[in-house]
């Protein structure tokens, strides 16, 4: 694929005598959302670690716009690819708006002050976290932070677009914490981004949510990546009982009379 | 579309960074120029400001007004600046660097292998090099309390860390076992010491400005200086380690070279401070807090404002040394412990769970 | 120019210019000198054993400041200021107390602070300060120089010296001598000794004990094992005002229990500077230690 922003070539890594990943090789392209399933302890974290550079794998490489990845200076990799993090603790009292800032600061230090200013304030918006601006950090709730850091990374990616063309944003459960609404509101956030040519690659958990946003699923199972393709084509009977150990019919409503409730990507996200 | 931006920029920008950059700098120059001015005016020995100012002037030379306030007060106060500064900026680096508010050089053992290293430099230094100690013993004492903070902690850096991350909470940990480990060597230094050597030892583990001159100012500009000009070339680092050392590297950080060039320049304050004036305690919590808790997080200010706030605190604490039992002086380290401690425990009440 | 050219002439006779330059010189030399005397009017006396022999000289009046440790004469402290403890002395606060003379005990310090004195001006002078008899009267004889008082230091050191010849033939009559320890500190189970070569020690001999912890050099913490098997047939220790340890303290710990100077509760506390400050009443402090050593000697001396 001539388009790949990134390729990973038989990627392992190994921690003591565990294999965490085994041989795994993708080529994330810009403007596609490659959404990234499995169970828990399948190896999604770690993978996404050895695609950021976090880790080094112990087999295999990762190759970068046609550079190696682990070669690159972090500060021209920051201005390439984006990471919003799991967990988002933040040790000092910084306001959200000077957590949003750190982004457009590490990256775009040729930018004049009132562009950073301006990124900013449009990332915050984005992100529906303006309103919070001068509040501090540790005051929040679990999911507001998440999307400050949202907001983080899409300033990170805005800043390095005046040098970087072509990007790669990774998201570890971005919607873990989120209420439905600001789930849709991300990944929208996140869709558009693909649409104008970012690679984004998200980690998710609810299998819906996924199958809705993918134009790529992976699924990882035991390390090893156990189908890739369209939802469509991979979410099957045979592959939820396998991987997922789930008696499922895909597609079906469960039986009897329950309510159920299945977000679906809106059709026209509201611009901003 | 750019000038737009620009224009759009600029009003937004009006509550922030530069503006309160200047007033806050503003604001803490008076108050080191104040501090500084009531540290040369005041003190055991009785002398009007208007003599002051005619001594500064190069009258009186040869009095004993003039010994006292050019060569006691006047690098008593500079040493005190330095000090002061240079332990609030190593408190500052180190909460950053441990993502812990409440980290401080005593916490995580570069105090203890400061000491350790200082006393060993009074206890063996006369046997083993006693020209050398006699000669150079003001930058002895300094340079060996530094590589001391910095083997303390290059200790802790590798016990703590594994396949390139440092985790935190190990490295607190072992900070306690290394400060405790070179407390007893310190301690078993006190008892192969012979009297003369226990009194210095002693005398110097009060921790006092008391013994401030020309000469020790000198050394302590020397070395502190350097690191006060370099820490706020890692503002932007110590900022996005707040968020963990993965996310600082996902911001364009070269984390493992900035931490070492934090714990190099946090080990050097540390070690010429305590060498200099012993361990006094707090100011690297204290500083680094008001500091945060009136101006915010953000390092490209807390780190020169820390300096300033320091110094003065410690310029402060020391006035109130050397004149509430005047003639008698009170140790530092006390003073600065009863202001300190009470502040840490309140601190530790009501600000933790915004850090959490 | 032409002022000096023509006083050039002036140096070719020697004899002349060399007489005016030697009597001129010994003038100044001899002002200096009794301009020295005449100014140790206003004195800043450190250490406990200065301001005791001072007082005892009846030089009280020029003191202007003392340090902590002078506890003797009681008024001392209480009508001059203090400047701190001896070995933490503040530079300004002794010059701000304007000295011609500052008098301080070999070991004060800290040693920049007295080199900020020195620079600043204040001549200073560091007294000797050898725990032996020879000591205490050498200690009075410099301090009466100093002051200018010889007649009173002679006279202090006759009784100080017939003191001394007292304590030696009191010392002559012991028979069989005691281990005495010397406990300079006892807190928190940790137990700091006077080891040999410490004033402490000295002390010991003058009173005809055997240092039981003569195996240590030093004030040093001794461990109980150590202390147990050193077996001291008396405990020596300082008391400060009111302030001291009783006997049961002291014998109920596992250190003392097992010694023979808990068997007969054996323990003796004296004022710390009476003791150990080898000022002049340290014969008198000797005396008061041999007769609580051997009561026997007591109740028979003269």
């Amino acid at each position: 694929m001539t388009d790949a922003i990134l390729t990973a070539e038989s990627l392992t890594y190994r921690a003591g005598s565990s294999v965490l990943i085994a041989d795994a090789s993708l080529e994330l392209a810009g403007g596609r959302m490659t959404i990234v399933i499995g169970p828990n302890g399948a190896g999604k974290s770690t993978l996404l670690k050895l695609l950021t550079g976090e880790l080094r794998a112990s087999d295999g490489g990762v190759i970068l716009l046609g550079g190696n990845l682990a070669a690159f200076q972090p500060w021209r990799l920051a201005c390439i690819r984006a990471v919003m993090p799991q967990s988002g603790a933040v040790s000092l009292p910084f306001t959200v708006r000077e957590v949003a800032g750190l982004g457009v600061d590490g990256v775009g230090r040729s930018l004049s002050r009132g562009e950073k200013s301006a990124l900013i304030g449009r990332a915050l918006e984005t992100a529906d976290v303006s309103h919070l601006a001068s509040r501090l950090i540790g005051t929040l709730s679990g999911g507001e932070r998440q999307r400050v850091h949202f907001a983080r990374v899409l300033g990170q990616l805005a800043a390095g677009r005046t040098v970087a063309e072509r990007q790669i944003l990774f998201l570890d459960e971005p919607t873990a914490n989120l209420d439905l609404r600001h789930q849709l509101d991300l990944l929208d956030a996140a869709a558009r981004l693909a649409g104008e040519g970012v690679a984004v690659v998200a980690v998710i958990h609810d299998l819906n949510l996924a199958a809705a946003y993918a134009d790529d699923l992976i699924v990882l199972n035991n390390g090893k990546i156990a189908a890739r393709g369209a939802p469509a084509k991979v979410m099957t009977d045979a592959l939820m009982s396998e991987v997922f150990r789930l008696d499922v019919k895909v597609g079906a409503p469960p039986p009897g009379n329950i309510p159920f409730i299945v977000p679906s990507r809106r059709a026209a996200a509201p611009q901003i | 579309m750019t000038f737009f931006a620009r224009r759009d920029g600029r009003r937004e920008d009006r509550d922030s960074s530069r503006e309160k950059f200047i007033a806050t700098i503003a604001i803490l120059s008076v108050a080191c120029l104040l501090t500084g001015l009531a540290s040369i005016a005041l003190g055991a020995a009785a002398i009007a400001p208007a003599r002051i100012v005619l001594i500064l002037q190069g009258e009186f030379a040869q009095s004993a007004d003039a010994m006292i306030v050019l060569n006691i007060r006047l690098p008593r106060t500079l040493l005190g600046f330095l000090i002061g500064g240079a332990l609030a900026l190593s408190g500052a680096l180190l909460q950053a660097l441990f993502r812990n508010p409440l980290a401080d050089p005593g916490v995580v053992g570069i105090s203890a292998g400061a000491a350790l290293a200082a006393a060993a430099a009074i206890v063996l230094g006369d046997r083993i090099a006693a020209p050398l100690m006699s000669a150079y013993s003001v930058w002895a004492l300094p340079i060996a309390a530094f590589l001391g903070g910095l083997v303390a902690t290059t200790l802790l850096y590798v016990l703590s860390t594994r396949l390139g991350r440092t985790s935190i909470a190990t490295m607190l940990l072992a900070g306690i076992g290394v400060g405790s480990f070179a407390g007893s060597l310190t301690g078993l230094l006190a008892t192969i010491s012979d009297d003369r050597q226990l009194r210095d030892l002693t005398f110097w583990l009060l921790g006092s400005l008391g013994g401030a001159n020309w000469s020790k100012a000198t050394v302590a500009a020397a070395l502190i200086t350097p690191v006060f000009l370099a820490a706020p070339f890692l503002a932007r680092s110590l900022n996005a380690l707040a968020l963990g050392e993965a996310e600082a590297f996902h911001l364009g950080v070269r984390v493992e070279r900035d931490k070492r060039i934090m714990i190099a320049l946090a080990a050097l304050a540390v070690g010429v401070g305590v060498a200099l004036a012993g361990p006094i305690g707090f100011i690297g919590i204290v500083a680094p807090h008001l500091i945060r808790l009136t101006v915010g997080a953000d390092h490209r200010l807390v780190l020169p404002a820390s300096i300033f706030l320091g110094g003065s605190l410690l310029v402060l604490a020391d006035i109130l040394a050397r004149t509430i039992a005047a003639p008698a002086e009170t140790p530092i380290g006390i003073l600065t412990g009863l202001i300190g401690a009470p502040f840490f425990l309140w601190l530790l009440s009501t600000r933790m769970r915004h850090f959490e | 120019m032409s002022a000096i050219v023509k006083s050039c002439p002036d140096l070719k006779q020697p004899s002349t210019f060399m007489r005016l330059a030697a009597i001129v010189l010994a003038f100044a030399f001899l002002t200096a000198n009794t301009a020295a005397w005449a100014e140790a009017s206003r004195i800043v006396a450190l250490g406990g054993s200065i301001t005791e022999i001072l007082y005892a000289l009846g030089a009280q009046d020029k003191i202007v400041g003392v340090d902590s440790t002078s506890l003797a004469p009681p008024s001392a402290l209480h009508d001059k200021p203090s400047i701190g403890y001896v070995r933490a002395i503040s530079a300004e606060g002794v010059l701000s107390l304007r000295p011609t003379l500052v008098l301080a005990i070999e070991g004060a310090g800290p040693p920049a602070a007295l080199e900020l004195i020195r620079t600043a001006g204040a001549p200073l002078d560091i007294v000797p300060d050898a725990p032996t008899p020879e000591g205490v009267r050498r200690k009075i004889e410099i301090l009466g120089e100093t002051v200018g008082a010889k007649d009173a230091a002679a006279k202090l050191n006759r009784e100080v010296g017939a003191g001394f010849a007292a304590l030696d033939a009191l010392r002559a009559r012991i028979i069989k001598p005691v281990r005495a320890l010397f406990v300079l500190s006892f807190a928190n189970g940790r137990t700091l000794v006077g080891g040999r070569n410490t004033s402490a020690a000295s002390m010991l001999a003058l009173a005809g004990a055997v240092n039981a912890a003569e195996d240590v050099d030093g004030y040093k913490p001794m461990t109980d094992e150590a202390i147990a098997s050193a077996a001291p047939d008396v405990v020596l220790m300082m008391k400060n005002g009111d302030h001291r340890i009783d006997a049961e303290t002291v014998f109920a710990s596992p250190a003392f229990a097992l010694t023979p100077a808990a068997k007969t509760r054996a323990l003796v506390a004296l004022d710390g500077l009476f003791l150990l400050g080898f000022g002049p009443r340290t014969p008198d402090a000797a005396r008061a230690l041999i007769e609580a050593f051997y009561p026997s000697l007591a109740t028979a001396a003269p």
